[in-house]
């Protein structure tokens, strides 16, 4: 029964990512360049492997894979998901837990599809539940993901507070910067006095050489 | 015994040998214009789950040589289609013509020409060469073939060593209750769907009857691996009332 859970869960994940390349003729053609290509996206927690297979028109995502794949990527479910929602993938993926493993020029262009492919999951769910309750649906979502944007701001604020001013175990950004714009004061005025001594140093040695000069002019 | 007096089964009746791929290619001639909506109808559209499991262990890749027995009206032959790409070939191979037309104007009409070939054949003696296939499937059609251990040994002479045998067959239900509910779907509702929708109860009658006569899935995989395969297994599906059997050619 799992098996088949399985392969019609596959089945509709499938059909949503087709249906939005197919809406876009760019991505499509430029996918097709790499057909018969598999990726394998490998999640650490739970354990388990997602594959997807480049077809000439799309793709598949069958539920197993007898051979080695071109390209996998492993990491946690939040790590996908910051890398799928960051605006710059590449910086995401940079400062990430994710691992990357075979064809790198391969990972390199699906993100970049990736990242300009838009699902409309609301039109998808459309053909199954009808307009109206897609729309509800679709409103909920963004309700939702708005109310969960602005209490995750929130928590990070709150917990920047808590290690900033009440454990004190890391410095708050405007100390940082205050301390940054002493240290460039200090080296400022290092240099001036540095210049300054420089100078004495000209003068002192000048004034040494015209007093031998005189000294040597008064002798008969 | 000669020919003449030996039987089979045809569904539930004995007929003789010589007879019977004759009278399974009347059922065919008879359901190909609705095989499609009835095979929908009768399974829920279940069937389209069962064969993308089939496609998803066949492991069929980009340059593969796939060929796709008794396969009717080209479900399977569609996705190997697209998954062996411009380098690959597929064979959609069934003894009924109509079978065939039917599975010819389909997919001509979803522009998939590139790399399909038809062409009509008999399980038992594949008109192909030694060792040319990587891959192939036969679903929903071996229990109508006279001869299965003749056509399982034809089906491992034209496999390429290594390559894979996916048999995708009704088979015996694990749980008697569920096997109880299968039976009076099959034998009492089946053959009503196949009068209202194709005119035809009798043709779906055989189907139900068919499928009580086919080897059961440890029966299936002995002959499979008589046959000369190997690492012969199966998996069962929707509670055993289908199996996917697959066998490897040493």
């Amino acid at each position: 029964m799992f098996q088949m859970v399985s392969t019609a869960t596959l089945t509709l994940i499938e059909g949503a990512i087709n249906q939005a390349i197919k809406q876009d003729e760019l991505t499509q053609r430029k996918l097709a360049r790499l057909e018969g290509k598999v990726v394998c996206l490998r999640l650490n927690t739970p354990k388990l492997d997602f594959f997807i297979q480049i077809i000439s028109d799309g793709v598949r995502v069958p539920i197993s894979i007898e051979h080695e794949p071109d390209l996998t990527i492993s990491g946690t479910p939040s790590d996908f998901l910051q890398i799928v929602l960051a605006e710059d993938m590449n910086s995401a993926l940079f400062g990430s837990q994710v691992r990357i493993g075979g064809n790198e020029h391969l990972a390199q262009t699906l993100m970049t599809l990736t990242k300009e492919l838009t699902i409309d999951w609301e039109y998808l769910l459309s053909k199954v539940t009808g307009d109206v309750i897609a729309h509800q649906i679709g409103q909920g979502v963004k309700l939702s993901s708005g109310w969960f944007k602005q209490t995750n701001q929130s928590m990070i604020d709150n917990l920047e507070e808590y290690i900033h001013h009440e454990l004190r175990t890391l410095p708050h950004a405007s100390e940082i910067d205050y301390y940054s714009e002493q240290v460039s004061e200090l080296r400022l005025r290092t240099d001036r006095l540095n210049a300054k001594i420089k100078q004495l140093e000209d003068k002192a040695s000048s004034n040494t050489q015209e007093l031998q000069q005189g000294v040597r002019s008064d002798q008969p | 015994m000669t020919d003449q007096n030996k039987t089979t089964h045809f569904g539930f009746q004995q007929v003789p040998v010589n007879e019977k791929a004759n009278k399974v290619a009347d059922v065919f001639h008879s359901v190909a214009s609705k095989y499609d909506i009835m095979n929908d109808l009768m399974s829920g559209g279940i069937h389209r789950l069962w064969k993308r499991f089939t496609i998803d262990l066949s492991s069929v890749r980009k340059g593969h040589r796939v060929l796709d027995i008794a396969g009717g009206t080209g479900d399977l032959t569609k996705q190997f289609s697209k998954l062996v790409g411009k380098d690959g070939h597929v064979v959609l191979a069934d003894i009924n013509s109509s079978m065939l037309e039917v599975g010819r104007e389909r997919l001509t009409n979803q522009g998939l020409t590139d790399n399909i070939e038809y062409v009509q054949a008999n399980a038992e003696s594949l008109p192909f060469d030694d060792n040319s296939f990587d891959v192939i499937t036969i679903a929903f059609g071996l229990r109508n073939v006279t001869d299965k251990d003749k056509a399982l040994r034809s089906m491992l002479r034209v496999l390429k060593p290594g390559g894979r045998l996916l048999v995708l067959e009704f088979s015996k239900p694990g749980n008697p209750l569920l096997e109880k509910v299968y039976d009076t779907y099959s034998f009492s509702l089946l053959p009503k769907i196949g009068q209202v929708i194709a005119g035809d109860s009798e043709s779906y009658k055989y189907l139900a009857e068919s499928i009580r006569m086919h080897p059961d899935q440890e029966t299936l995989k002995d002959m499979m691996a008589d046959a000369g395969f190997v690492r012969c297994n199966f998996h069962n599906m929707t509670g055993g009332i289908v199996a996917l059997h697959k066998g490897i050619k040493p």
